[in-house]
């Protein structure tokens, strides 16, 4: 048994009941600016602006692929919007502000002292679940995501790629109703990152999770967007919202073969350029 | 004209793979089996066919030195030596003065690892400034040679065991003082944010990422500090003891009985083989089969 939120129109139905997040967007960004100010100076005046007056919304369900060069901000914008650093100015909502959220990171982020199903054990552990349930639940979970093999072994023991889906059964573990994904394929080889990619694709086929993904591959932003927002270089601004309406299920690899692929490139290219 | 695609199937998704790194033998383990692997490394029986040859050559080299090249009452011998060492242990002789020097070395292991963990969580954890202001003085106290200050704790602190456990202090404290402090320091800061992701309370960050995150440090530390601890319990009995390895070298030499000195050698490694491997199984068991990170500089010790 496995459950995880579903962010979809479900919401919707069962609103009007106390604390039931309001019907609207998922994750609201509201001229959201960060200022990275130099260190022991004051938090005024001075500093680096990453992020300048972004506004944008995240539907329930959607994936939401944010796209940009390399130091335009993208990382920084979504760790604010995870909770994990301070908006200088604006805000931002993620439903009723008591969702859960996941964070799946660049480097693996697993405890090197932990075996992985001890790595995603913590997560239910850390949302309130009892040891048992951790350990069941844990197991479970990697069982169905093809990973039983992997439970006894420590991260440094498996492949870049196996790490990167105990990542993500880490934060399917915590029940998110939204995934923010920070380049998490980057550091893979082309053959893994495809296997992983599409490892992920079936996953939020499966469970229609709100996803927040980060990356600066226009091929890989269009296999993964319902809608590709695309920032300018530093200070990372909105320069271009693009809707991607190829069909789902889609496949890492065989998705950029489908029709409207290559214009959907040249719109992202022509936005960049 | 489409290619038939492996993934794109409507029913169940495959999400197996098959995966997995490593050699496929190696079944799952407990974290006690590690340990024990750890022993078995060291006595894997081909590895052992070859070091038998390789110490059935050191031992050859050193009876024909002494036949051929230099007169044996200065290099002593294979057999004599280890005559005397099965001479001293059935009289005990040898495993008095092993256990005292072993003594001297877990007692100053054990206090220096309190002081060097206490201090290296304080500072790792003290403003920029205080870090820069401290870190000179750090430097010099860790560069003095302790050799040096032998002497100095025999006036303060007696012939006794105190004086002993006092140098072993001094330099174990400051490898766990550096370990721990770059522990403190290097807290991996994607670790962190995904405990806070995951909203994990500050008791919840203390018990899950700390503490577990410190005490690998820790162990590398220790693994270090143990051999460099035996050696400070001798230098220490060098400078001035009237039992353990170093006095009963030191004794030895001063009666020009070679014998007895290279006999409380080997006894000295042995000794510190032993704790070596002891140390390192617990590492393994504790910190799981990760990586070891040692801060390694530190083994090149001046003494």
């Amino acid at each position: 048994m496995l459950t995880l939120h579903r962010r979809t129109g479900a919401a919707k139905d069962a609103g009007g009941g106390p604390g039931a997040p309001s019907a609207g967007a998922a994750i609201e960004v509201d001229d959201l600016s960060v200022m990275y100010s130099a260190r022991g100076s004051g938090p005024a005046g001075s500093g680096t602006l990453a992020v300048a007056g972004m506004t944008f919304e995240v539907e329930p369900g959607e994936s939401v692929v944010i796209l940009g060069p390399s130091g335009c901000g993208k990382s920084t914008l979504l760790k604010v919007m995870a909770g994990l650093l301070e908006p200088s100015s604006g805000s931002v909502a993620v439903g009723n502000g008591a969702e859960r959220i996941g964070f799946v990171f660049q480097s693996d982020a697993l405890m090197p002292w932990r075996t992985a199903v001890q790595n995603v054990e913590l997560a239910v552990l850390l949302r309130g679940g009892a040891p048992r349930e951790a350990r069941d639940s844990a197991r479970e979970l990697m069982d169905e995501l093809g990973l039983a093999d992997a439970c006894d072994r420590y991260p440094a023991e498996l492949s870049g790629g196996m790490r990167k889906r105990v990542s993500l059964a880490r934060a399917l573990a915590y029940q998110p109703s939204v995934l923010f994904m920070d380049e998490p394929f980057g550091p893979l080889d082309a053959q893994t990152r495809i296997k992983v990619g599409n490892f992920f694709l079936r996953l939020i086929d499966r469970f229609r999770q709100t996803v927040v993904f980060v990356t600066h591959d226009i091929d890989e932003a269009i296999t993964l967007a319902d809608r590709i927002i695309v920032m300018s270089a530093r200070p990372g601004r909105v320069a271009a919202t693009i809707p991607v309406g190829l069909a789902r299920p889609r496949d890492y690899y065989e998705t950029r073969f489908d029709d409207g692929f290559t214009e959907l490139q040249r719109a992202v290219w022509e936005v960049i350029s | 004209m489409t290619m038939p695609s492996t993934s794109t199937v409507g029913a169940a998704p495959d999400l197996v793979s098959d995966e997995v790194a490593g050699p496929s033998h190696v079944q799952p383990t407990s974290r006690w089996a590690s340990a024990g692997r750890e022993l078995h490394r060291l006595a894997a029986p081909k590895e052992n066919l070859t070091r038998l040859v390789v110490f059935a050559l050191l031992m050859g080299a050193w009876e024909l030195t002494g036949r051929w090249l230099i007169d044996q009452k200065w290099i002593s011998s294979p057999p004599s030596v280890g005559e005397r060492l099965w001479d001293t242990l059935r009289d005990g002789t040898m495993i008095d003065n092993a256990t005292y020097t072993l003594q001297s070395a877990a007692y100053g292991l054990a206090i220096g690892t309190v002081l060097g963990l206490v201090g290296g969580v304080i500072v790792g954890n003290a403003p920029r400034l205080a870090k820069r202001a401290l870190d000179p003085f750090i430097l010099a106290a860790w560069s003095t040679p302790r050799i040096a200050l032998a002497p100095f704790f025999v006036v303060w602190f007696g012939i006794g065991l105190t004086s002993k456990v006092a140098l072993v202090v001094t330099v174990v404290g400051f490898i766990v003082y550096f370990n721990v402090r770059q522990g403190v320091e290097e807290a991996n800061v994607d670790l962190v944010d995904a405990m806070r992701s995951m909203r994990a309370t500050r008791w919840q960050m203390i018990r899950y990422l700390t503490v577990p995150g410190l005490v690998t440090w820790l162990l590398a530390a220790i693994r270090i500090g143990v051999g460099m601890a035996v050696v400070s319990a001798v230098v220490g009995e060098i400078s001035g003891s009237t039992k353990g390895l170093g006095n009963y070298m030191s004794r030895s030499l001063h009666l020009f009985d070679i014998t007895g000195a290279v006999t409380a050698m080997i006894v000295m490694a042995l000794v510190s083989v032993i704790l070596y491997v002891f140390v390192s199984a617990l590492e393994r068991r504790v910190s799981g089969r990760r990586n070891a990170t040692g801060f390694d500089a530190a083994a090149t010790t001046k003494l």
